[in-house]
């Protein structure tokens, strides 16, 4: 398994332009693609929808490179591009009605007495709303240990973070989802 | 919902399946595809004069250099090695009006024209009749001397205002 390229490395190549900026734009969409991939799709639960703005992200992140100073971490910018970039296209245009959804990412495990009556599409959609209330910092830690499944230590190097400080997030963000589907579920 | 449980445990999530490396790849290159168009013709077409002068003497150069047969064009370039870089560029620059920049452009490949980009055009931008270009300080010239200059060049100010927004 070859060792994730460093995001400095990526903008330094990047800089030097030419056929570096392009070589530095293929590491870049190798080492980030996929998740963003995810994090699209989880939201628009369609793949046609997802590779139209997974596009838009990547041209965006293209022209905006050069002005990206490095005051977050790489793959926290990308996550805010792909984030305004997937609810603008999806506001804008409404193109999640008459299409093939997936299945929800979210499925109620059988003995859960309190959501036996709540749908999977709606805990669904209720958790989305949370997750898109939630402060970015906070989120993109949530996206990182709750959906890509990654350990304190790699989040930490990915965000030039300390552990304390990812877990400490992370419970938040948690208390802040069940605080927000607390109140929408007892309505 | 009780206030103290927690959610999460009665949740299973399932896992988004993403394309193939080759998506990802592909996806890549139609970026860069896609951006290395856009940026190519900024300047050609509507870059200041010195830039498009460059840009003309780097299409001229890569066309002799892609186009013509070997053979041909060892004597040419043989010619060319009598004629310095700034003489290259002051003739271009001179009778810019005989070159059609676009259809030159179109001669050369993707890559043909970011080598020479890469090998050129630091070289031509650090020449001396650039940078006495680069010294002109429009802020002796009044306003209304530059729309009789732009009247008298037939110059559509609406237009020129669109090219550069």
């Amino acid at each position: 398994m070859q060792p994730r390229p460093d995001d400095k490395h990526i903008l330094k190549l990047f800089h030097q332009g030419g056929r570096n900026r392009n070589e530095a734009f293929r590491i870049l969409v190798d080492a980030y693609g996929e998740m963003l991939y995810r994090q699209i799709r989880q939201i628009t639960r369609n793949h046609e929808l997802t590779n139209d703005i997974l596009q838009n992200v990547l041209v965006k992140a293209f022209q905006k490179l050069d002005a990206f100073k490095g005051d977050s971490a790489l793959y926290t910018w990308l996550y805010r591009i792909a984030r305004n970039e997937t609810l603008n296209y999806l506001d804008k245009e409404k193109r999640r009605t008459g299409i093939d959804l997936d299945e929800p990412v979210f499925e109620i495990l059988a003995g859960s007495n309190s959501l036996e009556r709540i749908d999977g599409e709606r805990i669904h959609e209720l958790l989305m709303n949370a997750i898109d209330a939630l402060p970015e910092k906070q989120a993109v830690v949530f996206q990182l240990k709750y959906f890509e499944e990654l350990k304190y230590s790699e989040i930490a190097e990915r965000l030039g973070t300390s552990e304390g400080a990812l877990k400490a997030s992370f419970f938040h963000a948690k208390e802040k989802i069940k605080e927000f589907l607390l109140n929408q579920l007892n309505q | 919902m009780k206030e103290n449980e927690d959610i999460f445990e009665h949740l299973k999530k399932r896992k988004i399946e993403t394309p193939s490396k080759d998506y990802f790849d592909a996806l890549a290159a139609s970026v860069i595809e896609q951006e290395s168009k856009e940026t190519k013709v900024i300047p050609i077409g509507r870059k200041i004069f010195y830039w498009s002068t460059a840009a003309a003497a780097i299409l001229v150069v890569g066309f002799f250099l892609f186009n013509i047969p070997r053979q041909t064009q060892t004597n040419i370039l043989a010619q060319l090695d009598d004629v310095s870089t700034e003489e290259l560029i002051l003739y271009v620059y001179e009778n810019i009006d005989d070159f059609d920049t676009e259809q030159l452009g179109e001669t050369l490949s993707d890559e043909e024209i970011d080598e020479l980009d890469e090998e050129l055009s630091i070289e031509m931008l650090d020449i001396s009749y650039v940078e006495s270009s680069e010294s002109i300080s429009f802020d002796d010239i009044d306003e209304q001397e530059i729309l009789d200059y732009l009247e008298l060049e037939d110059i559509d100010l609406d237009e020129l205002e669109n090219d550069f927004i």
